[in-house]
């Protein structure tokens, strides 16, 4: 129950990481390609699409079979329960947890499509197929994993848009404060669809070449596909546990921009919302910030408002920053948990990701993103997810102290 | 924490949107649409014109509840919804499927994500508090009721809270082949159905919360609980012992029983074997099977609360009996694959 007067100022620690993204598919794959700056944004091998030949996307070079296999499951299931599959496993492990049997264990997933990828399949052969309906709902995944791993305590999902898997992380770590968690695996994930494929060609935001976010000349954003996790518990369970606090969840913002249904505000109200809020609550100084992981699409629109949002909120005190959409394009409900990873290795490992393809700074804001990898000190970073409907939310992660 | 129900509004399958004529209830049947309100009351033409059914209902209930409650600005938006917004994704599907992915609708795409009605009430009350969507089977409702008693707790106050699907042609045709809906109307009592379904319904309902008990407010959410362990009884013998309660202090219990046979056996068995002495009650004839349709059973609680009454329609065996007062109401909500949710409702001290 939700007992008032709890300390809720308990520290939410990442224990464990787990991911697969076209730049990999896992924790080392992806980390390794970042360092060495190899982009996944190719052309469209899988997605079986009449403008296939037209686009790029951050497709993971893998067929559902073959993610089946490499998971030892089975390739009726949906895209996007495969690619959590593999992520939430990698996450259980690297976190060395396996007692579900007690403790008040939890999973939250951030999802968009859901099933959409096995819908497409049977619905659109023509006839009207009724084996989708069950794996259409977007709770399937988090059922399906939940039941796969043994994690009966509690099990949600959320959908905001783009910012699904950060409102995921959010949520878990409150649950943790609250005191209603002992440990929760939270995360993202989207597998690409012909139906988010279709309806962003449809908005003409999509880049038919790979994008280039924060850069003046950027068209639009390329389309990604992945899944994410975090393993999170009290700094006291992982104490406890005797296992290694790779990162802190210091601070949240989850706010909306309310200004319409797809477009941001032009002074980027929410974002600036949202990371102020993160920053707020987490008591440490914008000035303390290392990194930030921009949400970073290369759409017109966002990182226009982005930039206005971090002008206001850094000023001229404008950390390093880069968009890693660069390499695995926009995973939609995935992004928040895919970036947050990128986000606690890059705490982990002391080294920020570059912004692939950017050449001038976007108007007069000055806003130059990290181009090269390279190793410094990181404390603390900030990772944004904006999405559709204004869902904005920031997320704050620190060096353990 | 408690979340204390300040206001409350419904678009159901009956008129409950301006409060419910229990003498006046719509029959059941396997197809129960939400009777609506003229909308053009509430929103200029223009702006109807370019909302989904489910935006609809979901934005004037939101707002209407919002308006009568006496709150300016609500302090965080919580949407659930189970299957969001099916018109427009099917609609979209369709239109990639006859159009073989040429000149498709950007509009459709843009409304079929399932935060598009938290979104579009976001928008019209210029709110830029937190703003959550919960969309898991048919708990979805009770999640986001839990983030409401922790927002609450974390001292976010004035929570617009509500759950919302809707109910279309094509995903009833679609499901009935799949066997989810019974064969024809021809049921009576829906507790003692013989035989397998249910029936669809849709409904959009909204509640206002608040840490304190303002105006005149009635009840209040005590606490809330979802599990997906197959433990029910030792999930509500927690609950109770959590808020200090015995079995007998439950006086009412509200029950998914939704006509399906098999699921009505198993909410049955747990209420006789576990509720001896409180009356058991159900809703689904009023509102069809929805995935948010827990939202209106805590309509119903709050209404049973208020007016200290519970209408016979509502009762499983119509010949049991309430004692003098109406206290605490317990939600039981299970449904497969695997969620069972309680919400517990109790009446205010003053």
């Amino acid at each position: 129950m939700v007992k008032s007067g709890i300390n809720i100022n308990t520290n939410v620690v990442v224990t464990g990481l787990g991911i697969i993204s076209s730049i990999g598919n896992n924790l080392n794959e992806c980390v390794n390609s970042l360092r060495n700056e190899q982009t996944g944004i190719r052309p469209i091998q899988h997605l079986n699409s009449v403008h296939k030949n037209d686009f790029v996307a951050g497709e993971i070079p893998l067929s559902n079979k073959e993610l089946a296999e490499y998971i030892d499951s089975y390739d009726d299931l949906p895209r996007t329960t495969l690619l959590a599959l593999i992520a939430a496993k990698e996450a259980l492990e690297s976190a060395n947890f396996n007692s579900f049997n007690s403790g008040r264990n939890g999973i939250i997933l951030g999802t968009t499509v859901g099933g959409m990828d096995k819908t497409e399949r049977s619905y659109l052969k023509g006839i009207h197929p009724t084996e989708y309906i069950p794996s259409h709902h977007c709770g399937f995944t988090t059922s399906y994993i939940g039941k796969h791993f043994g994690i009966r305590y509690y099990s949600n999902t959320i959908s905001t848009a783009c910012s699904s898997a950060a409102n995921a992380i959010m949520l878990g770590a409150r649950m943790i404060k609250n005191n209603l968690l002992d440990t929760v695996l939270v995360g993202g994930s989207d597998s690409l669809s012909l139906f988010t494929f279709n309806g962003f060609r449809s908005l003409m935001i999509l880049d038919q070449e790979p994008c280039k976010p924060f850069s003046d000349d950027r068209k639009g954003l390329n389309l990604g596909e992945g899944a994410a996790f975090l393993f999170m518990e009290s700094s006291e369970s992982a104490k406890k546990r005797g296992v290694k606090e790779l990162c802190e969840v210091a601070g949240y913002g989850n706010c909306n921009d309310a200004f319409h249904q797809t477009a941001s505000s032009p002074d980027g109200r929410g974002p600036y919302k949202a990371m102020n809020t993160a920053i707020k609550i987490s008591k440490i100084s914008e000035k303390e910030i290392d990194y930030v992981n921009v949400h970073g699409t290369g759409t017109d629109n966002n990182d226009l408002t982005e930039a206005i949002a971090l002008k206001n909120i850094f000023r001229e005190g404008m950390p390093d920053f880069s968009s890693t959409k660069s390499f695995t394009g926009h995973c939609l409900g995935a992004a928040g948990a895919i970036e947050a990873v990128f986000s606690a290795t890059s705490i982990l490992y002391n080294e920020i990701y570059s912004n692939l393809r950017f050449s001038q700074p976007i108007g007069n804001y000055n806003l130059i993103p990290v181009t090269k990898y390279y190793k410094k000190q990181v404390k603390n970073v900030l990772s944004n997810s904006f999405g559709f409907g204004g869902c904005d939310t920031s997320l704050l992660f620190s060096k353990p102290a | 924490m408690s979340a204390y129900i300040i206001n409350s509004k419904a678009i159901s399958p009956q008129s409950s949107f301006n409060g419910i004529d229990w003498n006046c209830i719509s029959p059941a049947s396997r197809y129960m649409s939400a009777k609506e309100p003229n909308y053009k009351d509430f929103f200029p033409v223009l702006k109807l014109r370019r909302m989904s059914r489910i935006v609809k209902m979901g934005l004037t209930s939101a707002t209407e509840c919002l308006k009568e409650s006496g709150i300016k600005n609500p302090g965080a938006i919580i949407t659930s919804t189970g299957w969001g917004c099916l018109e427009d994704t099917f609609k979209f599907l369709n239109e990639i499927a006859e159009k073989k992915e040429q000149t498709l609708s950007p509009a459709t795409f843009i409304q079929s994500t399932h935060n598009t009605v938290g979104g579009q009430i976001a928008l019209m009350l210029n709110c830029q508090e937190y703003n959550s969507v919960y969309v898991n089977h048919t708990s979805s409702f009770e999640h986001g009721l839990l983030d409401a008693l922790m927002l609450l707790n974390e001292n976010v106050n004035n929570i617009l809270i509500g759950g919302v699907d809707e109910l279309t042609q094509m995903d009833f045709a679609l499901k009935e082949k799949a066997g989810y809906w019974k064969e024809d109307d021809k049921f009576s009592h829906l507790p003692d159905c013989k035989s397998g379904g249910t029936l669809a319904g849709e409904g959009s309902v909204f509640f206002l919360l608040n840490s304190k008990p303002l105006n005149n407010c009635h009840s209040y959410v005590q606490d809330v609980r979802i599990r997906t362990e197959d433990n029910a009884k030792g999930i509500l013998l927690e609950l109770l012992h959590d808020n200090d309660l015995q079995i007998t202090d439950i006086q009412v219990c509200i029950s998914g029983i939704n006509g399906d046979y098999n699921e009505n056996k198993l909410y049955k068995d747990f209420l006789t074997k576990n509720f001896g002495n409180s009356v058991h009650c159900y809703y689904k004839h009023l509102c069809g099977q929805y995935d948010t349709s827990s939202a209106f059973a805590l309509w119903l609680a709050n209404e049973i609360i208020r007016k200290q009454i519970i209408p016979e329609s509502i009762k499983v065996d119509p010949k049991q009996k309430v004692g003098n007062r109406i206290e605490n109401i317990l939600l039981y909500n299970y449904s497969e694959p695997n969620d069972h949710a309680f919400i517990l409702v109790s009446k205010t001290g003053i």
